[in-house]
């Protein structure tokens, strides 16, 4: 398959792949300007699809790529590790080098098909906007740009750059078209993660002193590798190192206890905001943690070092913390986007559980769990904006909220569906993810004797999980209808349509995982364990 | 001997401007309209503000020699940071012909600036340490007129008065030092300076000199006349203040201890991290706590000195010539940024305080909605000055950072952990001013800004968005090469 469409199908076409790459990345950010001032000067109803066909076309184009190189049993990569690259330096002087890099492996290229299905779907669900529309739309492109950067980037730089644009159009996202306390949400997320972001800039400027003055990645990664093994730089420098940019990453993720930002943040963002805040943005944090964090490191020998242990066993720590408490929190919530945003941070536990046993599993289901979240999580938040925008008052409370099954049957199946993913029943993505991180936790040497209790208590929040999901289904499907959907009917096609396809998302990738775990599994191996 | 037209080539920017000026002065006396007045005055104004630029850029191919005459240098230090200080001014001659609606004639404070601007050309230029001075001086003093411009004004008679006995104050000091340094070593010119030794009266001088400049430069803790002088004066001379005549200032700083007093790095260095440092991160928690726009733009451009100073740090510090030009071109970027994020700022915030009256920060509320352009340049700008990249205040801020790390020195560590620290609690000041600024209107008083401010306000966003390019397509040892 993969072989006929490569040479006898697309001819030239395949040959231009870091060229795709190229413009799927740029694209959107060149589409935001025509798409504002389209809305702004023709009319407000164009935007809207000017938006939806930018995301649809480089969906496509990514699909193209992903379909090309990664279905296959394995991916041969550039000399690098990468592929589709483009490199050319940027600026150049004795003192620093910043090069234009980027390209895809096995981590990004699932990221970054995400991040083009989550923004495609919430285009979609975006459309009860009506508020200034050209300017939402010209954002959301502006977003896209941002995060497919952040996954693409092989240069520090531009990672950081990359990194940081995201934040602006979230920022606006929020305080323009947020809910009752959409001001003190948006700042509180600004300030979080931009301090958050100085941190790890202190950290990626160590680095690239550590590193022969470039922030090349790729060579960043051989300097330090090759300075460390001539003694050059200690590995406590390295130690200083992680943790500056684990601070910068663990809040974007965000664990406990800096993640009071994202419950503000979710329940006041509109409801595609939600959903690529946690589709997405927090992917953001997990994957600079792999790249950065873990992969660059990875040669010097630190995460078998001394340090390196003592860290893990802190990302341990943390990560059992941050499963159990906000599942306790989201127990007990009323607003049911609080609830799902408080479930997304017990779910990212699982990403940093499966870094911190550090083994193939571990790894694998460190990714798999931020594309498993990344499908059902927004699929949660758009359901939330759905009960929110069909009942009278426009409420999510749960406790007035009920007997959805009798008026909107299909969008009570979904979100049957998606709660049970979430929950981890198997069939669904989440339950691949969970079960690969429990067994790489308690396969892994350091969580034995004293610290057994980690994956233990990590284990026993699945409970807690199940138990919010099920009570909150009981009360909000199943009851007696309630006032508040009086004369609500089924949702529109827009509405549920996007919910739809991330449910089904979630059950192929639960029952056929190989589809995207085999190229996670191989970059896993390729990366961190050769042997 | 120097020939009369050498002399002529070399000053023909300066020319301009004195052209300039009596050209004011007299369309002042023929148009009687206010209207007219108002146009005729401020295009003459841009038009030789625009050709001195012109004429600073083309004149280094018509002179014979740099150093053909005495006391003066007219390299490519002397181009560009003639250049900054001019085209500075621009923004300010726009937004003059927006701020004083009442007066009938701008012939005056419209003369006074371009003399000023004669002065700051002056600085860039200078040799020795005298005619830096006296150019240092040319233009400080209209600056007393011009604040003091709204004769009905009290407030504006009051910030005029601060400004001038602090300035007296701090040029004495400034000149004794000089004297002082003049005893020890009886010489002026930079270069007899840079061959004597150090002996104690040199070392006061250079203390001295250092003062004072840190009062021109409104570096903590010289700093207390900044916010009075900024709430009192009329908005366009905060701008004028904050955006061109501090680039200015700064010029004479570099002149002085990058070049005059290179060899001296350990007797100002220490003084200067301090300086820096303290500007940066009270100057930064003061204006955390502002709820006056303008106080809160005085305590930022106070950061933003502290953030340019870093350069002086980066100089002091540095090991080779490569770090030297690193600290050297850090500090030009920051200067040409912050002239595009602040005078779009002020501009902005010109328009908000004509409508309304006072510079309370609600009346803020809505801006983005009543009008996109200046609402939305104001944001990037605000933007701009947190340091989000791919801005331009990211871009120099993140070179500053390099420059004062790359000597690897404890002082150059302090100085940059100031600037992470300073940075993170700006944050928070600037991202409440755009919240604000994106909220819903809370009265419906229509702000009315002319269309050349908003076209300005345009073009300072569009650059601030484009400086990155623009940043890293320079070379900086290339252009340090050719600096001294």
């Amino acid at each position: 398959m993969s072989y006929s469409l490569k040479y006898h199908v697309c001819y030239g076409i395949c040959k231009m792949t870091a060229e795709i790459l190229n413009f799927v990345l740029w694209f959107p950010i060149v589409m935001a300007i025509p798409t504002y001032l389209v809305g702004k000067l023709i009319k407000t109803e164009y935007s809207k699809w000017f938006a939806v066909g930018t995301v649809s076309i480089t969906t496509i184009l990514t699909f193209f790529l992903w379909i090309q190189d990664f279905i296959g049993t394995s991916v041969s990569y550039s000399s690098n590790g990468f592929l589709y690259e483009t490199r050319f330096d940027w600026f150049s002087s004795g003192s620093l080098t910043i090069t234009y890099h980027i390209g895809v492996d096995g981590l990004s290229m699932p990221l970054l098909l995400l991040s083009q299905v989550v923004f495609l779907v919430s285009a979609f669900s975006s459309f009860f906007i009506h508020d200034q529309e050209e300017l939402y739309y010209g954002l959301y492109l502006f977003l896209l740009t941002g995060l497919v950067g952040t996954f693409v980037a092989l240069d520090l730089f531009l990672f950081y750059i990359f990194w940081e644009i995201v934040l602006v159009p979230m920022f606006f996202i929020i305080a323009i078209w947020g809910g009752s306390n959409k001001y003190y949400a948006s700042m509180k997320f600004f300030i979080y993660t931009h301090l958050a972001s100085l941190v790890m800039l202190i950290g990626l400027i160590l680095m690239f002193q550590a590193g022969n003055n470039t922030f090349n990645m790729v060579d960043l990664k051989a300097n330090i590798a090759q300075n460390v093994a001539q003694l050059k730089i200690s590995m406590s420098t390295i130690n200083i190192i992680f943790w500056l940019v684990f601070i910068g990453f663990i809040v974007k993720f965000p664990q406990v206890p800096f993640h009071t930002w994202l419950p503000d943040a979710h329940v006041q963002a509109p409801s595609p905001g939600s959903s690529i805040l946690a589709g997405l943005l927090l992917k953001m944090g997990g994957y600079g943690l792999i790249r950065i964090g873990f992969w660059m490191l990875h040669d010097t020998g630190y995460f078998t070092s001394d340090f390196g242990i003592n860290a893990r066993i802190l990302m341990g720590i943390v990560a059992a913390i941050s499963m159990i408490y906000p599942a306790f929190i989201a127990l007990r919530q009323i607003d049911m986007k609080k609830m799902i945003a408080y479930s997304s941070i017990s779910h990212m536990g699982i990403v940093l559980l499966g870094l911190a046993a550090f083994n193939p599993a571990g790894l694998n289901a460190a990714m798999f769990m931020m594309v498993a979240h990344g499908v059902i999580s927004p699929g949660l938040f758009l359901l939330a904006g759905i009960v929110e925008h069909n009942t009278k008052s426009h409420t999510r409370d749960m406790d007035r909220v009920s007997g959805l099954t009798e008026k909107m049957p299909f969008t009570s199946a979904l979100f049957v569906a998606l709660g049970f993913a979430s929950a981890g029943l198997p069939g669904f993505a989440g339950f691949v993810a969970e079960f690969l991180g429990f067994t790489s936790a308690f396969n892994s040497p350091i969580f034995q004797d004293e610290y057994i209790w980690i994956p233990i208590v990590a284990v026993l929040s699945v409970i807690v999980t199940a138990g919010y999901y099920l009570w909150a289904m009981r009360r909000v499907l199943f009851n007696k209808p309630s006032d508040e959907i009086g004369n609500t009917s089924e949702a529109k096609w827009w509405e549920s349509g996007p919910v739809f396809v991330l449910a089904i998302s979630a059950l192929v990738l639960g029952l056929m995982p190989a589809l995207i775990q085999r190229v996670m599994d191989e970059w896993a191996k390729l990366a961190f364990f050769p042997n | 001997m120097v020939e009369f037209n050498e002399v002529l080539t070399a000053f023909i920017p300066a020319v301009a401007l004195l052209v300039g000026v009596i050209a004011v002065l007299i369309i002042d006396l023929l148009t009687k309209n206010a209207a007219q007045n108002r146009k005729w005055v401020v295009s003459a104004t841009t038009t030789t503000l625009f050709a001195s630029i012109l004429l600073v850029i083309r004149s280094g191919d018509w002179i014979a020699s740099e150093t053909a005459i005495p006391m003066f240098k007219f390299g490519l230090f002397y181009q560009i940071f003639a250049v900054i200080g001019l085209a500075a001014s621009i923004l300010v001659s726009f937004s003059i012909a927006y701020d004083f609606t009442v007066e009938k004639d701008l012939g005056v404070i419209s003369s006074l600036l371009l003399l000023s601007n004669i002065g700051g050309v002056m600085v860039a230029a200078s040799n020795n340490l005298l005619s830096l001075y006296v150019g240092f001086e040319l233009m400080a003093i209209p600056i007393y007129g011009m604040v003091a411009y709204r004769k009905k004004s009290r407030e504006a008679a009051e910030a005029s008065v601060k400004l001038f006995l602090l300035g007296a104050l701090s040029s004495g000091i400034i000149v004794y030092g000089i004297s002082l340094v003049y005893g020890a070593t009886g010489s002026l010119s930079y270069g007899a300076l840079s061959l004597s030794g150090a002996d104690n009266l040199r070392i006061m001088g250079i203390f001295l000199i250092l003062f004072g400049t840190s009062f021109k430069l409104s570096l903590i803790p010289f700093h207390w006349w900044v916010s009075d002088v900024y709430v009192g004066a009329p908005v366009s001379m905060v701008n004028y203040l904050a955006v061109a005549s501090k680039k200015m200032a700064f010029t004479f700083a570099f002149q002085m201890f990058m070049i005059a007093f290179a060899k001296d790095t350990e007797i100002w260095g220490p003084m200067a991290v301090a300086l820096a440092f303290l500007s940066m991160v009270i100057g930064n928690g003061l204006a955390a706590i502002q709820n006056r726009v303008m106080r809160l733009i005085a305590y930022s451009s106070i950061a933003h000195a502290g953030y340019i100073a870093l350069a002086l740090v980066a100089y002091a510090q540095a090991t080779s010539s490569e770090q030297q030009a690193l600290a050297l071109y850090a500090g030009i970027l920051h200067m040409v940024a912050n002239i595009l994020m602040k005078g779009s700022l002020i501009a902005g915030a010109l328009v908000v305080i004509n409508s309304y009256g006072n510079d309370h920060i609600e009346n803020f509320k809505g801006v983005l909605k009543k009008d996109p352009i200046v609402g939305g340049s104001m944001i990037i700008a605000l933007l701009s000055l947190i340091g989000i990249p791919p801005l331009g205040g990211f871009v120099s801020k993140y070179f500053l950072f390099i420059a004062v790390v790359a000597p690897q020195t404890a002082y150059g560590y302090a100085a940059a952990a100031g600037l992470v620290i300073g940075s993170a609690i700006s944050v928070y000041y600037y991202i409440r001013f755009a919240r604000i600024i994106m909220d819903e209107p809370s009265s419906d008083i229509p702000i009315k800004p002319a269309t050349p401010i908003r076209v300005l306000m345009l073009i300072l966003s569009v650059l601030t968005v484009l400086f990155s390019v623009v940043a890293f397509y320079l070379t900086p040892s290339e252009i340090f090469e050719t600096l001294f």
